[in-house]
């Protein structure tokens, strides 16, 4: 029973059902909508257009291929099978490396040994005996560990995958974060606290000929875990470390009015309003609008707003609550309004850009994963595993020969060998 | 801009002569020789047209379509003239890998010469190692598919060789793709589209690279099936996906 459950693991017809099983399911994943790509919108919007597919696809764990379980199932049988099957060729590169298998070639002669040695064969034989010898050994080496490799990247992927954190944030310039949960994305806190604070000094946003991204830089004071306060530029492709934390910048930008917020107690505090800008309107006059509810110490209030680029920048708001206009004016740098509840001074506009933060676990054993692969496969390409052994006996000698399938080189310089030594013989 | 027209349509009819020439070659040894002097003049003015392109635009010419599409043909030539040069049997591949060449060649001019800046995400040496490794992975595969189409006995072994080869520079640009996803992104993966048929393709050459290990595959109309379906998958992949599927990588690339 044991024997045949292993025998079915490590086969090879596994191998190649679970590969094609993988391909198809990864082409799906890549083709069908999937609920972790669409965004809120475009969820409901499936979800409502296409209810009996959205149906038919969630009944049989297609909208969500990448982490269903049949999907880890799949990973999981591929990994074990992936694992049997190595061993199993390990044995056979063993037997292949003792010279314990049938030989793959073989040749015998009666009489004098011949004078032109076997192919691949540099160590001569000088008398009655065996002499063997191995070349291109690293190659047997080759599969081995490019199937170390894919195991290494599939198991750091799901440790990682339990481990994630990544999340986006908007931040302005002038603005401080230091990991408050209501400025990410989902307003979910990492799984470990943000040991820094970080103000984005300045944003440096290039568009040229209202198309294309010039200069795109990010400056920043950071100080980490309590000690001194660094400066670092956050550019695409050169993240910046925060501890067990990477701040990447993304290509997304904008204006944001900058309000200080004064509460009927005294206190105040810093506001951003983010508004998207095209890059066609960047530094050229521009509106931009936008309606939100905001609460602030419990108190609801609809904003309608719209941030004009002009010199200098004005703010037209209107503020109601429970449908009563409170306020309705335009507010230049400088001006407050008066919200009730509290009141709003406006200071101006600011640009404001996106980052990523990550939490970095376990990226490095994916790509040594990756690296393992592509050096195994291409030991596999690059040495071809020959073994060659010349015995004499007293009466006569045997060339044996071990070979990889498929290694024509080969099989083409022993033929010419064996067609040498005929016209000797003629 | 009329020149560069001009002198890649030259490329493209050297490339087709050549081709012609291999196809007549039972006539005369000497026509063999001709058309490789001919795809290698060819070759010759095809990389001077992409250095100059380079030159010009003073970046790395992998960044519009025209770009790319220039690239990869000068790829799929280039592989084809150094394979046949190691591999004799595959010179008759010739036959089928310079008329695609010329074919990617004139579709090159379908799209925008204009010369476009970089997004900040592509400036790095990444894209140049992403890029090349996906069109050296074109070449071999173009090769390994206009082979195993001939259906020559002495070309079944070779074929599975550069099918493997394909697949190691595929599964190469694949991880040069995490890893620069990585820095730039912050995410080594993020099942995009363009991220899932790579890997699908992947998947689908260590499928047939699997079955080949079986007699019975590696000949025939069976062995003609499975060398078509990776190849379709890498060349989906690479040119059709972005026409049909939003992804990530489509707001980068190809202007």
């Amino acid at each position: 029973m044991l024997k045949t459950v292993w025998r079915i693991l490590s086969s090879h017809t596994l191998a190649v059902w679970i590969l094609g099983l993988m391909t198809l399911a990864v082409l799906a994943a890549g083709t069908l909508p999937q609920s972790a790509r669409l965004s809120p919108k475009e969820q409901v919007g499936w979800d409502t257009e296409w209810e009996a597919t959205a149906s038919w696809l969630d009944t049989l764990g297609l909208s969500q291929i990448v982490g269903s379980g049949w999907f880890t199932g799949l990973c999981v049988v591929l990994l074990i099978n992936m694992t049997a099957g190595t061993l199993v060729s390990l044995g056979r590169k063993w037997a292949f490396y003792r010279g314990d298998l049938k030989p793959g070639y073989e040749l015998r002669g009666s009489g004098a040994t011949p004078a032109a040695p076997p192919p691949f064969f540099t160590k001569g034989t000088a008398g009655v005996g065996t002499v063997s010898q191995l070349r291109g050994a690293l190659g047997l080496f080759g599969l081995p560990l490019f199937h170390l490799g894919i195991a290494v990247i599939v198991l750091a992927a799901f440790w990682r995958g339990a481990m994630d954190f990544s999340d986006y944030l908007e931040l302005s310039v002038g603005e401080v974060f230091s990991g408050q949960p209501a400025k990410f994305q989902r307003r979910q806190p990492p799984p470990e606290p943000f040991d820094a604070v970080i103000r984005l000094d300045q944003a440096e946003i290039e568009v040229r000929d209202g198309k294309y991204m010039g200069e795109f830089h990010g400056h920043f004071s950071y100080q980490l875990a309590g000690g001194p306060v660094g400066k670092a530029t956050v550019m695409v492709n050169h993240p910046l470390r925060l501890g067990d934390f990477e701040l990447y910048l993304k290509e997304s930008f904008g204006y944001s009015a900058w309000f200080e917020r004064l509460r009927l107690d005294g206190s105040s505090s810093l506001l951003y309003i983010h508004f998207n800008a095209e890059r066609k309107a960047w530094e050229k006059p521009w509106s931009g609008k936008k309606e939100q509810l905001l609460r602030f110490d419990n108190v609801p209030l609809h904003y309608s707003m719209t941030l004009n680029n002009t010199q200098p920048p004005t703010f037209d708001l209107k503020v109601h609550q429970d449908g009563r206009a409170i306020f309705d004016g335009r507010l230049q740098p400088g001006d407050v309004a008066d919200l009730g509840a509290y009141k709003l001074r406006f200071q101006g506009m600011v640009p404001w850009m996106t980052f990523n933060l990550t939490l970095d676990r376990g990226d490095i054993s994916i790509f040594v994963g990756f690296v393992i692969t592509l050096l195994g496969f291409l030991l596999h390409l690059l040495f071809w595993p020959r073994r060659v052994e010349w015995t004499v006996t007293h009466d006569g000698w045997v060339v044996r020969a071990w070979v990889r399938q498929g290694d024509d080189l080969f099989e083409k310089r022993w033929h010419e060998w064996c067609r040498q030594l005929q016209r000797e013989a003629a | 801009m009329s020149s560069v027209i001009f002198l890649q349509w030259v490329i493209a009819v050297a490339y087709l002569l050549a081709a012609g020439l291999l196809a007549a070659h039972n006539r005369g040894r000497q026509l063999e020789r001709i058309a490789i002097v001919l795809a290698s003049s060819g070759l010759l003015l095809h990389i001077a047209i992409v250095l100059a392109r380079g030159l010009e635009s003073g970046q790395i010419p992998i960044v519009t379509r025209y770009e790319d599409f220039t690239v990869d043909a000068l790829f799929m030539a280039s592989v084809w003239l150094l394979a046949q040069w190691r591999w004799p049997p595959l010179r008759s591949a010739g036959i089928l890998v310079l008329p695609f060449a010329a074919f990617v060649v004139v579709v090159a001019l379908t799209y925008s010469l204009g010369i476009f800046p970089m997004s900040p995400a592509l400036r790095t040496n990444w894209l140049i190692i992403h890029a090349s490794l996906n069109s050296l992975a074109l070449g071999f595969a173009t090769l390994a598919m206009a082979a195993g189409l001939q259906q020559k006995q002495d070309c079944e072994q070779l074929v599975g060789r550069l099918m493997s080869w394909t697949f190691l520079f595929w599964c190469a640009m694949v991880a040069a793709g995490s890893y620069w996803a990585s820095i730039a992104w912050g995410r080594f993966w993020g099942w995009d589209p363009i991220e899932c048929w790579s890997l699908g393709t992947v998947f689908a050459y260590a499928f047939v690279l699997h079955l080949r290990m079986r007699p019975q595959w590696r000949e025939g109309h069976r062995s003609l099936l499975i060398g078509i379906l990776p190849f379709g998958l890498l060349m989906f992949t690479t040119y059709g996906l972005v026409f049909v599927m939003r992804s990530v990588h489509g707001q980068y690339l190809f202007q």
